[in-house]
């Protein structure tokens, strides 16, 4: 595989997604010449599981089968942990302040109003989400791949069920900023504030694949074992 | 010079419908009457003219009601006139209401806001395609009316509104009654008034 020998720094040049990838996984910058496989082996990172994080923010969803051992969950886990702190100190609230900005241009213009509230509902909808899986998931992720799940009245089947839909409302925001709300002067924050958004969808997208297919496929896998 | 307005008055009673053309003759608007004793002229005349305003006098039929909500026309605003005690069809059809007993300056005030209102949102809405039954089907859901209550009000099946529902979706892209509201106030469809409280 020629990926292995790619300089790490070229990677986040072409693709700067791949900085947050990366701080997630505890790799942090000063990156000088080193390549996929030595910032694998540094950090103690599946190849593989790096690889396909890696494809899936190059647009590629293939997902290989990828036999994760209990070292490589924790892995995945501290990059979702990572994440949801990053959705919630960084990019949600970094949104939020984006929306109150336009709000204060347009004084006392019932519709961004609205607008902040229809955002504050979304955010305790996304927080709750999040809450969800740090409680219950993760926790019992950790479980299963230290033997000890079988005190707990859960399968990683009911997260699948539970696992709902929060990127719907964020094209409903998409919508109402680029096509129904009049023009009010407001175009560079409201540019400023889509791109926030889209940047915060894609992130959540790719997130959800990883949970839904890596993360759901390799506890199944350890659950049917430990049976 | 200023944009001629079209102006479609319906009305059973005759005296009611005279006396409202002569306060409408005194307004500095540019506009042009056309009196209507029963929907059926109305709806032959909105077919081939142009219309920008009906005032409808509550006085009408059931009929009537059912026959002006199949107009057609972007932008058209709708008043009522209300000299009885209209039901809620009635209400569901009209952007504004004038009373009998309003003094003439605040009757023309009234129709000057809704024709202006009418020219203006005409830039920002002519793309927004929705017809006016899913128009009034969005107002009524994003007051915090159900399916249910919607199609009781309408005198519609309640496949009748998922279906307009499912329409309003796919051309707004937006399915949340709070995104909804959102695009409602933003276009001017709601009288933030009367309904902001039950948002």
């Amino acid at each position: 595989m020629d990926n292995l020998n790619k300089k790490v720094a070229e990677l986040i040049i072409n693709n700067p997604f791949l900085l947050i990838v990366l701080e997630r996984l505890g790799v942090f910058l000063g990156l000088q010449d080193k390549t996929i496989n030595d910032i694998c082996i540094e950090h103690k990172i599946n190849l593989n599981l790096f690889l396909t994080i890696y494809n899936l923010h190059e647009n590629e969803n293939e997902i290989l089968d990828l036999h994760l051992k209990a070292e490589d969950i924790n892995t995945l886990l501290k990059y979702l942990s990572n994440s949801h702190n990053y959705y919630k100190t960084e990019a949600i609230p970094k949104i939020s302040k984006k929306i109150k900005k336009i709000s204060s241009i347009n004084k006392n213009d019932l519709t961004y109003i609205l607008l902040e509230r229809f955002f504050e509902e979304y955010k305790q909808e996304v927080f709750k989400h999040l809450e969800y899986e740090e409680k219950i998931v993760f926790p019992y992720v950790s479980a299963v791949i230290n033997h000890n799940s079988k005190q707990l009245d859960y399968s990683i089947s009911e997260y699948k069920n539970h696992h709902d839909d929060i990127e719907a409302k964020l094209l409903e925001l998409k919508n109402l900023l680029i096509k129904h709300l009049p023009y009010k002067n407001d175009q560079k924050s409201r540019r400023d504030l889509l791109l926030n958004i889209f940047h915060f969808e894609k992130d959540l997208r790719i997130h959800t694949i990883i949970e839904e297919d890596i993360l759901v496929h390799a506890i199944k896998n350890l659950e049917n074992k430990n049976s | 010079m200023k944009k001629l307005n079209y102006i479609a008055l319906v009305s059973v009673s005759v005296i009611i419908g005279e006396g409202l053309q002569a306060i409408l003759n005194k307004t500095k608007s540019n506009i042009k009457i056309f009196f209507f004793n029963d929907s059926q002229e109305l709806e032959n005349y909105a077919n081939k003219s142009v219309l920008n305003l009906i005032i409808i006098n509550s006085d009408i039929s059931e009929d009537d009601i059912k026959t002006i909500q199949k107009i057609n026309i972007p932008n058209l605003k709708i008043i009522g006139l209300i000299s009885n005690s209209p039901n809620r069809t009635f209400y569901s059809l009209i952007d504004n209401k004038i009373y009998l007993n309003d003094n003439p300056s605040k009757i023309i005030e009234i129709i000057e806001t809704c024709l202006s209102n009418s020219n203006k949102s005409k830039e920002k809405f002519s793309k927004n395609n929705l017809s006016k039954r899913e128009t009034e089907i969005l107002k009524l859901l994003v007051i915090g009316k159900s399916n249910k209550e919607i199609a009781n009000i309408l005198y519609v099946s309640i496949h009748t509104v998922i279906s307009h529902r499912k329409n309003i979706t796919s051309k707004l892209g937006i399915k949340s009654t709070a995104a909804m509201a959102i695009f409602a106030v933003a276009n001017n469809l709601i009288d933030i008034n009367e309904d902001i409280d039950l948002i």
